[in-house]
């Protein structure tokens, strides 16, 4: 290592590699081109993930175990009693989606009410810190897509940001990275919903000093751009203030989705991205039925 | 030239490889939040051990692959971590590989601290780049915690170590 020959040869190589790696994360942040690379680069490192997550499985199986009889005997009296209403809710919503399709049919309306969705398990890895992403367990093998909107039971978590072979990195919409466009649900307002990096709180812009926005309000998609379904909840309002020197309020909203590890998320298939000779994989009925 | 080692290929190999998949899997398994915020660049740290003390065993294009391995387990941007290890590889291997760092735990914590800031450094310049934020502080706080485990792996590895075996064998 000490002659000046294999130096010289370092100094080359280092710049070889210094050069592709930034010929890499140029490729990465202005092209598409990178994504099967990361699909095939992802399988040497899929063991990984799984060792990683056993830890967390550990954790659960025990837990499992050792949980006290009487909290499983409340949880399942809990569940059962949200089951019943949540029944009945969709009795109502069934009726209601029966009376939309014959309403679109009687319009001509080619839009079916369908929305292709696959569900998917959050992991327990962790990612940077200072990143506000989760790991979900489906990827290029789901037919997964960047940008992918990705719900839970409560709201909107985020989107698909980049994916492996079989699994993929959610963005959260409180990333400082993200923001999207809302409304209010009572006022029909619309404002934008931007993430700070803050796992609890998010800032809402567009909304002037005089329009009608109250603490607990709750902010639904817009569907602006296609991108994340209609009408979905996002967050909900905790503080207005009113500036009188400034025209517009400044709001600061609660994320709604629940995004524990132990629940099931979504993944939204946007209208745009599956071409019509493509068959979604599940449909919202099917997902509710199962 | 490497000296001429006992091990058979494959004894060099398999603890190089074990070492880089245990860092990896410690780089993302769930930790408690006071914790994990806090966690050094493992990657890093094993990476600067095989450079300082077996040179022979990793060079550029090990820093590289593993670098780029790490991009995607961490879902990160592809070459931001290659970048960065390919650096430390490259600065120990090019300007410390004559310098004698054997038993100077401090001196070479110190080294380890500093290397692990410019990583920081190179990956908190590429993401705000590419993605236009600044992150976490906190980040910044890790190299010292890298630097801490450093020192307490090199006081014990010279306890363990007979005085005879030398650092580049």
């Amino acid at each position: 290592m000490n002659d000046l020959r294999t130096k010289s040869n370092l100094d080359l190589k280092f710049i070889w590699f210094a050069l592709i790696a930034v010929v890499l994360i140029v490729l990465e942040s202005q092209t598409a081109m990178l994504r099967s690379a990361r699909v095939v680069i992802s399988i040497p490192v899929k063991p990984l993930i799984e060792v990683a997550q056993m830890p967390a499985h550990v954790k659960t199986y025990y837990h499992n175990i050792f949980e006290e009889r009487e909290l499983l005997r409340e949880l399942n009296q809990k569940l059962d009693e949200e089951n019943k209403a949540l029944r009945e809710e969709l009795i109502d919503l069934k009726n209601a989606a029966d009376m939309n399709l014959w309403i679109s049919e009687l319009l001509h309306s080619s839009e079916t009410y369908q929305i292709p969705v696959i569900s998917a398990k959050p992991t327990s890895i962790q990612l940077e810190p200072q990143a506000q992403k989760i790991v979900v367990d489906r990827g290029s093998t789901d037919r997964v897509v960047l940008g992918q909107p990705v719900i839970d039971h409560r709201g909107v978590i985020g989107q698909v940001t980049a994916i492996s072979l079989n699994d993929s990195a959610v963005t959260l919409i409180t990333d400082s990275t993200q923001s999207l466009s809302v409304r209010v649900r009572r006022s029909g307002i619309k404002a934008v919903v931007h993430g700070l990096g803050d796992s609890d709180k998010l800032r809402v812009s567009g909304l002037r000093s005089e329009q009608d926005v109250v603490i607990g309000d709750i902010l639904v998609t817009t569907g602006f751009g296609e991108k994340y379904p209609v009408g979905y909840p996002v967050a909900e309002v905790i503080s207005v203030e009113r500036d009188k020197n400034t025209s517009f309020a400044n709001v600061y909203a609660v994320p709604l989705a629940a995004h524990d590890p132990g629940y099931a998320v979504m993944l939204v298939w946007p209208k745009t991205e599956l071409g019509s000779d493509e068959v979604p994989l599940v449909t919202l009925n099917d997902a509710t039925q199962e | 030239m490497q000296p001429k080692s006992n091990y058979s290929a494959l004894a060099r190999i398999v603890p190089v490889v074990l070492s880089f998949a245990t860092a990896m899997v410690l780089a993302v398994v769930a930790l408690p939040e006071s914790i994990s915020n806090l966690r050094p660049d493992f990657v890093a740290l094993v990476l600067i051990f095989w450079c300082l003390y077996h040179p022979g065993r990793v060079g550029l294009l090990v820093a590289f692959t593993i670098g780029l391995l790490a991009d995607t387990m961490y879902f990160g941007i592809l070459g931001q971590h290659a970048i960065s290890k390919v650096v430390i590889a490259y600065v120990i291997l090019r300007f410390l590989s004559d310098s004698d760092l054997k038993d100077r735990v401090v001196q070479q914590s110190v080294i380890v601290l500093l290397l692990l800031l410019s990583n920081v450094l190179i990956l908190t310049v590429i993401s705000r780049l590419v993605h236009g934020q600044s992150g976490s502080y906190l980040v910044w706080l890790t190299p010292f915690v890298g630097a801490m485990m450093w020192y307490l792996f090199a006081l014990f590895r010279r306890k363990r170590t007979p005085p005879r075996y030398g650092i580049y064998q």
